[in-house]
């Protein structure tokens, strides 16, 4: 037995196609939009936010849109100055943002405080590095849990894009260590 | 981590699934086996036994000493003691931030496809800290 389909059906059929392989086109681009995004995010590069007093010369306290790349981190040519973005030692929900005073093999000088007692010099271990805030004395960081592993870096920070007025490419610099020059753009 | 993982190394290498997700969602239990970075090489990833959580104090066996895990840190062991080098043997208490998967189950060889199991050795946890983040402590499930 045969059966013939009238031409509105056939007809009918042939929109819905159009209309399924559309939405298929469209799902596609969107995915592949998707992959471009992880990718760039997770890859290269991307926006961040760094509050807190701990980075208090060059940063603000109310929070600075910061760009971040991870193409340094990824490679490992991390150096002595710069700043970078780490998951935190004492909290693995939180991000830290510090500068890398130290790599694996230096040693440090951690200068004596109130909080922190005596100084002592300190030997950085394979696959670690040495962060600390520039505001040394609201800061917590190396000096308090020490060397934090190399893993831990998310990505360097190299541009501030707000504020607007203080937008900038961010130095890299190892600060002195009794006060500060002008680093603020 | 022998046993529980490559009981015969001589016949090949374990292949496991190991979960991301529930890391990010800061979910893990003291005896899971966790996939981790070392903290010695960023490159290098460990397979270790998660034994206790900050806060913890865990005992070491074969000598008086106990541990004290600090905040944001855990203690992860391998299961065969004598070739591991993990927080007993070498770098001591590790922050979670660092473990980056759940090992949950063992896909290869056929003979031991199936679940991994999750246990704190008997005696290794001596204190136990209620307030640590664990999968408990999140409401419902996914």
């Amino acid at each position: 037995m045969s059966h013939w389909f009238t031409r509105s059906q056939i007809w009918q059929r042939y929109k819905v196609g159009v209309l399924l392989s559309d939405f298929a086109d469209k799902a596609k681009t969107l995915l592949e939009a998707g992959c471009f995004v992880y990718f760039v995010r997770e890859y290269c590069i991307e926006f961040s936010v760094c509050m807190g007093p701990s980075m208090l010369p060059t940063f603000n306290t109310r929070g600075d849109v910061l760009l971040l790349e991870h193409i340094t981190t990824t490679w490992g040519n991390v150096r002595v100055g710069d700043v970078v973005l780490a998951r935190s030692m004492q909290n693995p929900k939180q991000i830290v943002c510090k500068r890398v005073l130290g790599l694996e093999g230096d040693e440090v000088r951690v200068a004596p405080s109130t909080q922190l007692g005596e100084g002592r010099i300190v030997k950085v271990p394979p696959g670690h590095v040495w962060l600390q805030g520039d505001n040394t004395l609201n800061s917590t960081d190396s000096r308090h849990y020490g060397p934090v592993p190399y893993a831990l870096i998310k990505g360097r920070a190299f541009l501030k894009v707000w504020p607007l007025h203080e937008a900038g490419l961010i130095r890299s610099y190892v600060p002195e260590p009794f006060g500060y020059s002008s680093n603020r753009r | 981590m022998q046993p529980t993982l490559n009981p015969e190394p001589a016949t090949g290498h374990d292949l496991v699934l190991a979960d991301k997700w529930s890391i990010k969602l800061y979910r893990y239990n003291r005896g899971d086996i966790v996939l981790l970075r070392s903290p010695e090489d960023p490159n290098m990833m460990l397979i270790k036994r998660l034994l206790a959580l900050e806060g913890d104090w865990v005992t070491i066996p074969g000598s008086l000493e106990l541990a004290k895990i600090p905040k944001g840190h855990c203690w992860v062991e391998g299961d065969n003691p004598e070739f591991s080098a993990d927080s007993r043997s070498r770098f001591g208490p590790v922050p979670i931030a660092l473990i980056e998967g759940r090992v949950r189950y063992i896909l290869w060889p056929p003979s031991r496809v199936g679940r991994v199991a999750s246990h704190v050795p008997a005696g290794r946890l001596l204190v136990k800290n209620d307030d640590a983040l664990t999968d408990s402590s999140h409401f419902g499930a996914f």
